[in-house]
């Protein structure tokens, strides 16, 4: 079906009033001149914070799933335009939205759900990354699913890698997830800091090592490295912070 | 079938499909006063009496009407009353209408023609004869009745045949009656209104209804036959010529003075030219009282320079004060056609634009010449016949914009495009010339040196600001600076942002740049009296800082000797600012007691306390300092650093 996007400039208080009393669609006002065509539209979760466990493993699995089957054939210009998402969710989902999430009802939920701004921070730009990432770099569903996996259990690495663009790079992830995952290094990263002075308020180790690389001239060669090499860095920089001495052979 | 018991006609249909406002609807109402009042006397002129020698009249009332007055009002509230809205949109403008409909006391405006022929073939009704006229404009949407003249039917004004909507988009329940006289002084009163298609006691019925009686003509068909006009005053057109009424004017478009300065922005020339004489309730604009209104700042600003919307002053005085146009010959590739153009230059017009005007006398478009919307000129341009009407194949569907979008046959839209070029493209001529008439110049300047000094820089500036970065499958992405800005500084751990330094300070290679001050005395650290102890804190550019880094120590050196207030100063502290990966600077990113040990000055040999974030007490021989620092194991030996000076007095 063919999708006529929202325009660019738009009133926000009143998309806002005018999305809850379903006045948007039918609008000609509006909408631009720019259409999207898409086979066939199905919801994910578009919402994942609040949610723990199984529950939260569950949901992004889902919109991995439903991502790659219904949008990642999708040109990477519409893939990653935060207002073709928005034109759905204001005009294709909205009934659906209002049921599963409530909290749109309101206006700070409403801008924080609908029309958050389309970056790292966003759930929807997270998972077209990890398909993008993950589904193309993976000989197998089960290697596929157990990537999938690795970034739902390590999201706060995965937030802060995306959050950098010279990480945004499906080999960097994807060595990364790798790593941790040949080290058990999962519950090490994910933990404070604790005892180095100066650093901000919730600074973990996961954080520091990614932003350590961030720092390192010349920046753009991490995502070129070898996994063997880019692993004898990672623990490199995972000893400024803490003791490395268990992990110079690798835990299997 | 339909119900021909009533006043109003609205045909049956077997189900409802579209749910929609006619989308016109919306189009013209967003228009306007300007809208309504375009459509409606671009009518008129089009339906001149060629007999008479005198202008086209026109006249625009408003006023108060009892709602029981209104035609057949009853039956037109039991049809609004059962709309249903099958969205939001549809929804609230179903609500209105409801309300509006029961307003006792409403507001109405007419348009009534004079020295115009009337619609023709009235008591015939609904017919299939071409110049049965009536038929076409009562009983049909897009299509516009062919005068039998042809010469006539080249200059008039519609032919998209959507304008007779504009009326009812000025009604709150989208309703309008035309009374029209004809040549055998037979008096009619029609009308026609838009809701959208319906369910009324059982029966589904389409959107638009018609003031209309229905007659049988078949077994199977009907047709549509007009009243004749026994109504109330307001609806009466007793001297030859039509009119239209549109009671439950729109609050929007009851403005007396926006109709005013609607009819003179659209006419002036229509009404200068004597085309065209129109009263708006108690005020006669024609050719003798146009300038009143034009010079009056109720109507019009008068300022040239903050004339940047409505152009008509400058435009009246352009035709006023070049009498004799210069000849425009425009081509579309195939056919040259030949404009009239009356230019004016005048120093003091901050947006220039060129009215284009119809051979009856209706601007249709402020145009703007690429290139030239800021340059100080006003003009006008006209046509003959043959330019009217190939203008009027450009204009878009409200006649304000030529536009080559609507034209579906490639061929016709090149040439439209070639058309709109070469518009362009003269007039730039046009405007090049009288500015270089008024503004000579003194001489000729070689500028080529110049032109190649800028266009290397340029090129040299691009190749060192951006750089390549294969990623997968090959591809390649260009980092520029200007993208890094866009990304948000993360949560947590950041410091807000120095600005360092730019690439505008870029300087020839080689040659070593000043270090920049970033902060004041004021700013620095104060002695046991409160005085400033800091003669300020500067930048060093990474040209004047060499650093070398060993097993267990990193040696530093800066040279300072192309800046006289440091060079001259005796000691100073040192701040480490990191640069990371997007160079984005953090100024409290690099903790200096968890990566450095001690720190010596290599001139004095003694050590220097590292304190605060800052390495404290450096002296500078001759213009440089040399440091040595300790390094500790966490120290990260790929960091690119900034470095600032405070200089103490």
């Amino acid at each position: 079906m063919e999708i006529k996007l929202l325009k660019k400039e738009i009133d926000q208080n009143q998309l806002f009033t005018d999305f809850l009393e379903d006045r948007i669609e039918g609008n000609e006002e509006y909408f631009s001149n720019e259409t999207v065509f898409v086979k066939e539209l199905k919801l994910f979760p578009i919402y994942i914070a609040k949610v723990d466990g199984v529950e939260r493993e569950e949901m992004f699995l889902e919109a991995f799933h439903v991502i790659e089957t219904y949008y990642a054939d999708l040109d990477r210009e519409i893939l990653l335009n935060g207002q073709f998402w928005r034109t759905l969710f204001l005009t294709q989902f909205r009934d659906e939205l209002l049921i599963k999430y409530p909290q749109i009802e309101e206006e700070k939920g409403f801008n924080n759900i609908i029309m958050k701004k389309f970056d790292w921070e966003n759930y929807v730009y997270k998972c077209i990354l990890a398909v993008q990432y993950v589904g193309s770099n993976c000989s197998s569903e089960e290697e596929k699913l157990k990537r999938y996996k690795l970034i739902i259990d390590n999201l706060d690495l995965y937030n802060y890698i995306i959050k950098y663009e010279i990480f945004r790079n499906d080999v960097f992830l994807i060595n990364v997830l790798d790593i941790i995952d040949e080290m058990n290094l999962s519950k090490q990263l994910k933990a404070k800091i604790k005892g180095i002075e100066g650093l901000g308020k919730d600074e973990r180790y996961g954080r520091r090592v990614i932003y350590e690389f961030n720092k390192s001239y010349p920046i753009v060669m991490s995502p070129m490295m070898s996994k063997e090499d880019l692993k004898a860095q990672f623990i490199e920089y995972l000893s400024i912070y803490t003791d490395v001495s268990h992990l110079k052979e690798p835990v299997h | 079938m339909t119900n021909i018991n009533n006043k109003w006609a609205f045909s049956e249909i077997p189900s409802i499909e579209e749910a929609n406002f006619d989308k016109v609807l919306e189009r013209f109402f967003k228009m306007g006063i300007n809208g309504l009042v375009r459509e409606n006397i671009q009518n008129s002129l089009d339906g001149k009496l060629n007999s008479i020698k005198g202008p086209v009249k026109v006249r625009i009332e408003t006023g108060d009407l009892e709602r029981s007055r209104v035609p057949g009002i009853e039956e037109i509230t039991a049809h609004i009353n059962s709309l249903v809205g099958r969205n939001g949109y549809t929804k609230e403008a179903i609500t209105y209408m409801q309300k509006k409909v029961l307003a006792k006391n409403i507001r109405y405006i007419s348009f009534e023609d004079m020295n115009t022929k009337g619609l023709a073939g009235a008591r015939n009704g609904q017919s299939n004869k071409q110049s049965d006229t009536w038929s076409a404009y009562a009983y049909s949407k897009g299509v516009h009745a062919e005068l039998e003249e042809s010469e006539q039917e080249k200059s008039r004004g519609g032919s998209h045949g959507v304008g007779k909507i504009a009326s009812n988009s000025a009604s709150d329940i989208h309703l309008s009656y035309f009374a029209n006289c004809d040549e055998r002084n037979d008096q009619h009163l029609g009308g026609n209104i838009q809701l959208i298609e319906h369910k009324l006691d059982d029966k589904f019925y389409r959107s638009t209804g018609y003031f209309a009686k229905v007659e049988k003509t078949s077994a199977t068909q009907t047709r549509f036959k007009p009243y004749e006009n026994n109504f109330d005053h307001v609806f009466n057109k007793e001297t030859r010529g039509l009119k239209i009424i549109i009671p439950f004017l729109r609050k929007e478009y009851d403005d007396e003075v926006k109709i005013i300065v609607s009819v003179i922005e659209s006419f002036f020339i229509g009404i200068i030219q004597e085309k065209l004489e129109v009263e708006v309730n108690s005020h006669l604009i024609n050719a003798q009282t146009i300038q009143k209104f034009i010079e009056d700042p109720k109507y019009f600003e008068q300022e040239p320079k903050n004339i940047k919307k409505d152009f008509t002053p400058l435009y009246f005085n352009t035709y006023k004060s070049e009498p004799k146009p210069q000849k425009l010959i425009v081509s579309n590739g195939i056919k040259d056609l030949e404009f009239d153009l009356y230019f004016h230059y005048n120093a003091e017009i901050t947006s220039g634009r060129v009215a284009i005007v119809r051979t009856v006398g209706m601007k249709i478009e402020d145009f703007k010449v690429n290139n030239n919307v800021r340059k100080p000129f006003n003009a006008i341009l006209i046509g003959g016949r043959e330019e009217d009407q190939y203008l009027k194949s450009l204009e878009n569907e409200s006649h304000t914009a030529l536009e080559v979008d609507h034209i579906k046959d490639e061929k016709l839209k090149k040439q439209a495009k070639k058309f709109i070029r070469n518009l362009n493209k003269e007039m730039a001529e046009v405007i090049a010339k009288a500015y270089e008439d008024e503004n000579p110049t003194d001489g000729l300047i070689n500028t080529e040196n110049v032109l190649f000094t800028v266009e290397n820089r340029f090129r040299e500036a691009l190749e060192s600001t951006t750089g390549t970065v294969l990623v997968n499958n090959g591809n390649k992405i260009v980092k520029s600076p200007k993208k890094k800005s866009k990304v948000k500084p993360g949560a947590g751990n950041e410091q807000p942002e120095k600005k360092g330094p730019t690439a505008k300070q870029d300087e020839t290679k080689g040659k070593r740049r000043k270090p920049t001050k970033v902060a004041t005395p004021q700013d620095g650290a104060q002695d046991a009296d409160g005085e400033p102890t800091s003669a300020g804190k500067f930048v060093l550019y990474p040209e004047s800082v060499e650093r070398l880094i060993l097993a267990n120590q990193e040696i530093v050196k800066f040279n300072l000797k192309n800046d006289d207030q440091i060079r001259n100063a005796s000691t100073c502290n040192i701040e480490i600012a990191v640069v990371d990966g997007m160079g984005r600077e953090k100024l409290n990113e690099f903790n200096l007691d968890e990566n450095y040990q001690t720190a010596f000055d290599l001139a004095t040999g003694e050590m220097c306390p590292i304190e605060n974030q800052q390495i404290k007490g450096v002296t500078i021989h001759d213009g440089e300092m040399d440091l040595k620092l300790m390094i500790k194991d966490r120290f990260n030996r790929a960091l690119k650093f900034m470095y600032y000076v405070e200089v103490m007095k």
